[in-house]
This record gives C-alpha cells, sequence and structure tokens, in this order.
C-alpha cells in the first residue's frame, strides 16, 4: 500500500502540530506564569483589554437579556427559592441590626481592621465574563502601573476576593475565590486550627482538609457550621493573616477516619462584585498590628478589646497577623 | 496554501477577538461558544486537513493565551479536529443545510472531548470531573447554533475569485 506524498505531508504537519502542542503544554505546566509564554499572554491582554472592556459595555445588555429568555425558567426557580429565603431571613433581620448596629460602632474605630497597614490599590472590576468554560475570573481596571503583580491578594469589604494571576500594563485577571483550582491556607478563628483549603471542582465551596490525628475530640466537635474562617498567613502563605475568607457550612468525616473535611463558603458575592482592593503584599513582607490595640471607652457588654470580629487585641504580638490575637 | 493566508490570518485574529471580548456576553446556557473550532472545521471541510488543522492550532493557540488551562490545550484540540473533519469530508454522501450545525456539534463533542481528556492528563484537575463533561455537552450544542454562521463566514470569505490558473492549491 502505498501512501501518496500529500497525505505523507498532511501526516508530517499533523505530527508537527501535535509535538508542538505537548511541548507548549508541558512549558506551560512547568513555567507557570513566568516563562515566555507569559510574556505572550500579558501582551494579547494589553491589546485586546480595551477592545474587551468596550464590548463588555455594549454587550452586556444584550447578554442580559438572552440569559433572561434562555434561563426563563431557571429563574422562576430561584425566584420562589428566594422569595421563601427573604421571609426567613426577615425574622433574622430584627436581631441582626443590634448586632450590626454594634459592629457598626467598632468600624468607626477601627475600619477594615484585617487589612491594617498594608498598602492598597482600588481597581474595579471591567469584564466579568471570563472568556473559557472551566475558569472564575475577572479583569481589573488597574494593573502593573499601579504596582499590581502575580498573586497579590484581592479583597472586598467582606474578605477575600481571589487573587491576581495576570497583570499587564492596564489591567490585571484575578482568579476568583470560587475557582476550582483556587487555594488558601486558612484558619478556623474560634478553634485556631489551620489548614490548607481547596476550590472543588463543581462546587462553590473550599475544602479544608484537616487530620484527626493533630485534632483533640474537643477540638473537632467545637467546630460548628458558621464558624468564621480567614487566612492563617502561615509560613509561604501568599496572603496576609486574617484577611476573612468565608465561614463553616459543613463538617464530614472521612471513613478512614483519618481525615476531617471541613466545608467553608466563600463571602464573596461574586454577582455583586464590582469594586476590589489588592493588597500590595508579598509573602516574607511585614504584617504591621492592627491600627491601636485599646479601645476608648464604648457603651459595650464587652469587657475587654476586641476587634470587628469579636477577637482580642490586647494580646497581639508585633508582626503577628492582622487583627489577630494569635500567637 | 500560501494563497489562502492573506486570508487566514486576518479571519483568525478576528475570530479570537470575537471569542474573548464578544462571546463572554452572549453566553448560553451559561457557556461560551468554541467559534474558533468552529470555524477551523469549517475551513477544513472547504480546504482539506492540513489547512483547517494548521488553522485550527493557530486560533487555538491565540485562544489559549486568555484561558487559564494549559497553553496549547486548545491548539490541539482545534487541530486534531480539524483534521479529523477535513479528512473525512470527502466520504460524506450527503450534503444537506443540516451538515454545518451537524459538524459543529462533531466538533464539539470531538474536539471537547480531547480539550478534556489531554487536560486531564496535563494534570488540569478541574476538567476531569463530570461537571467540565456537562459543560463540554452544553459548548458542543452551542457550536452547533454557532455553526451556520461561522461556516457562511468562512465560505465568505475564502470564496475562490482568483483567476482560474492558480487554482492548484
Amino acid at each position: 500500500m502505498s501512501v501518496s506524498g500529500r497525505d505523507r505531508r498532511r501526516r508530517y504537519s499533523l505530527a508537527l502540530i501535535v509535538l508542538t502542542c505537548i511541548t507548549l503544554i508541558t512549558l506551560d505546566r512547568r513555567a507557570d506564569d513566568r516563562g515566555p509564554l507569559g510574556v505572550v499572554g500579558r501582551v494579547a491582554h494589553r491589546i485586546v483589554s480595551p477592545i474587551s472592556a468596550a464590548v463588555d459595555s455594549v454587550f452586556d445588555p444584550v447578554g442580559e437579556w438572552l440569559a433572561g429568555v434562555f434561563d426563563g425558567g431557571e429563574l422562576r426557580r430561584q425566584n420562589e427559592a428566594l422569595r421563601a429565603e427573604v421571609a426567613e431571613l426577615q425574622g433574622q433581620i430584627r436581631e441582626s441590626d443590634r448586632a450590626l448596629a454594634e459592629n457598626e460602632e467598632f468600624r468607626k474605630f477601627f475600619g477594615l481592621v484585617w487589612l491594617g497597614d498594608i498598602p492598597t490599590v482600588g481597581a474595579t472590576v471591567v469584564a466579568d465574563a471570563p472568556p473559557g468554560n472551566f475558569e472564575k475570573t475577572v479583569e481589573l481596571n488597574r494593573g502593573s502601573e499601579a504596582g499590581i503583580k502575580v498573586g497579590y491578594a484581592v479583597i472586598v469589604p467582606n474578605g477575600l476576593a481571589g487573587r491576581v494571576v495576570e497583570a499587564w500594563q492596564g489591567g490585571s485577571k484575578v482568579l476568583l475565590i470560587t475557582d476550582p483550582t483556587f487555594g488558601v491556607s486558612v484558619r478556623l478563628q474560634d478553634q485556631r486550627i489551620r489548614g490548607p483549603a481547596e476550590g472543588q471542582p463543581g462546587s462553590s465551596t473550599l475544602k479544608l482538609n484537616l487530620s484527626s490525628a493533630d485534632l483533640s475530640r474537643e477540638q473537632q466537635e467545637s467546630i460548628v457550621v458558621g464558624d468564621p474562617v480567614d487566612t492563617c498567613g502561615c509560613d509561604d502563605s501568599e496572603y496576609p493573616p486574617g484577611v476573612p475568607v468565608g465561614s463553616v457550612v459543613r463538617k464530614e468525616q472521612q471513613t478512614s477516619g483519618i481525615a476531617l473535611i471541613v466545608r467553608v463558603r466563600p463571602y464573596l458575592d461574586v454577582a455583586s462584585l464590582e469594586h476590589v482592593v489588592v493588597l500590595l503584599w508579598e509573602p516574607g513582607d511585614p504584617v504591621p498590628p492592627p491600627p491601636s490595640t485599646t479601645l476608648p471607652s464604648i457603651p459595650s457588654t464587652a469587657s475587654t478589646a476586641t476587634t470587628a470580629r469579636g477577637e482580642p487585641t490586647a494580646t497581639v504580638p508585633q508582626g503577628g497577623g492582622v487583627g489577630s490575637g494569635e500567637a | 496554501m500560501r494563497f489562502l493566508a492573506p486570508r487566514l490570518i486576518p479571519l483568525g485574529v478576528t475570530l479570537v477577538i470575537v471569542q474573548v471580548a464578544l462571546f463572554p456576553q452572549l453566553r448560553l446556557f451559561g457557556v461560551v461558544p468554541d467559534v474558533g473550532l468552529v470555524a477551523a472545521v469549517a475551513v477544513a471541510y472547504r480546504h482539506g486537513p492540513e489547512v483547517g488543522a494548521w488553522f485550527g492550532f493557530a486560533v487555538g493557540f491565540g485562544y489559549d493565551v486568555f484561558l487559564n488551562t494549559p497553553m496549547g490545550l486548545s491548539a490541539l484540540a482545534y487541530a486534531l479536529c480539524a483534521y479529523l473533519v477535513g479528512s473525512i469530508e470527502r466520504g460524506l454522501l450527503r450534503r444537506g443545510r443540516w451538515l454545518p450545525s451537524f459538524l459543529g456539534l462533531l466538533a464539539g463533542i470531538v474536539g471537547g472531548g480531547c480539550f478534556l481528556l489531554v487536560g486531564a492528563l496535563a494534570g488540569a484537575e478541574e476538567l476531569a470531573t463530570t461537571e467540565a463533561i456537562a459543560i463540554q455537552a452544553k459548548v458542543a450544542l452551542y457550536g452547533a447554533v454557532v455553526a451556520p454562521f461561522a461556516f457562511a463566514v468562512v465560505n465568505l470569505v475564502l470564496r475562490d475569485d482568483r483567476p482560474a490558473w492558480t487554482l492548484r492549491d
């Protein structure tokens, strides 16, 4: 059986393409964002970003209309579920109002306590629709010209939003905390238990893997739904300590009994993500203590000074966590 | 292929920009279609597997630059898919109006499957899930919807208005 020259050329072409692709994939996985491929990405983003922002503003209403047309049934179901939720929440609002009023008092004195004196850059989300189907990212209007670098943490008033994965002149790309590839070292605030939390494919929660052997029975039982979780800032963590991450929604003991899995729902509300703050903080940078460690006398039931999250601040060590009372 | 290059390059660049700037705003069922893949298949259908594979590689690479998935993954999936469609094109017995949609769906399934499989092998765990398969199925369906338009655009851009003596390519 003879193979014509044209067929042979086609096969060579295909083999060349496949080899090139495999080489690219390998280089990309090994070099991360620092190699020549990362430079290509930054240049391309810089060129396309203004077009993307312009198209975004023009076609956003069209996209919303399309979503309304095709997701009508889903919207109805969501509407019913939300009505039920609203009724339940209204009952909780009265109780929350009292706590909020007290919280507001504290905020007047501390602002975002967990932010400390870390330098920040404010930015606006200019493209909230990721180009691909397997990632949860947004684009910001500030980039390397504002001092933003890859790896910097991005926050919203209620906590961690994500981290910068690409930065170019005039823009940056943020991997959101809800992305399945996101990972962060966290700490259960109340129990002072630390561990790595990772995103989960097909889920908007983070999975916190804890070793049962390292925890006492009391510690394991003390973890309950609603417990707050923040960044631990331990070792070479990419995030400063004390940044709120989310709250515990579920606790599962693995059948082997070796691991305790805690599911954490991030505080971030992606739907209302509009303005963010990028922390110009790198691992190893000093973490300043909270702005004040003593409170003026506030009419409150608390007898000791506490942060907005209720943690004692009088024992904050120098260089310790932002807003953290952890030793 | 040299006669096609002046048309294929602007077409490819435009496709990448449209893919990353326009279609994320026009999501159906929450997904973005693989317009570049469908266009690569259209090029392969019209000009054979080799041209289709190179065009698919170039457009896929352009798209990869904007994604967090491993660089080269879309390029590989688009190129293989275009090569496949270009190879089977001569064996097709019926060429009805539904053919672009069928090829768009086929490309979505084959190209999407290749994307997920190679991605998972390369260590992208988020691609080795049932949710990723469901997303890719929706992408394939959306691809079938946009395929007639993509084929029309490709046919328009690559229409043969060359002198007869140059039609050897």
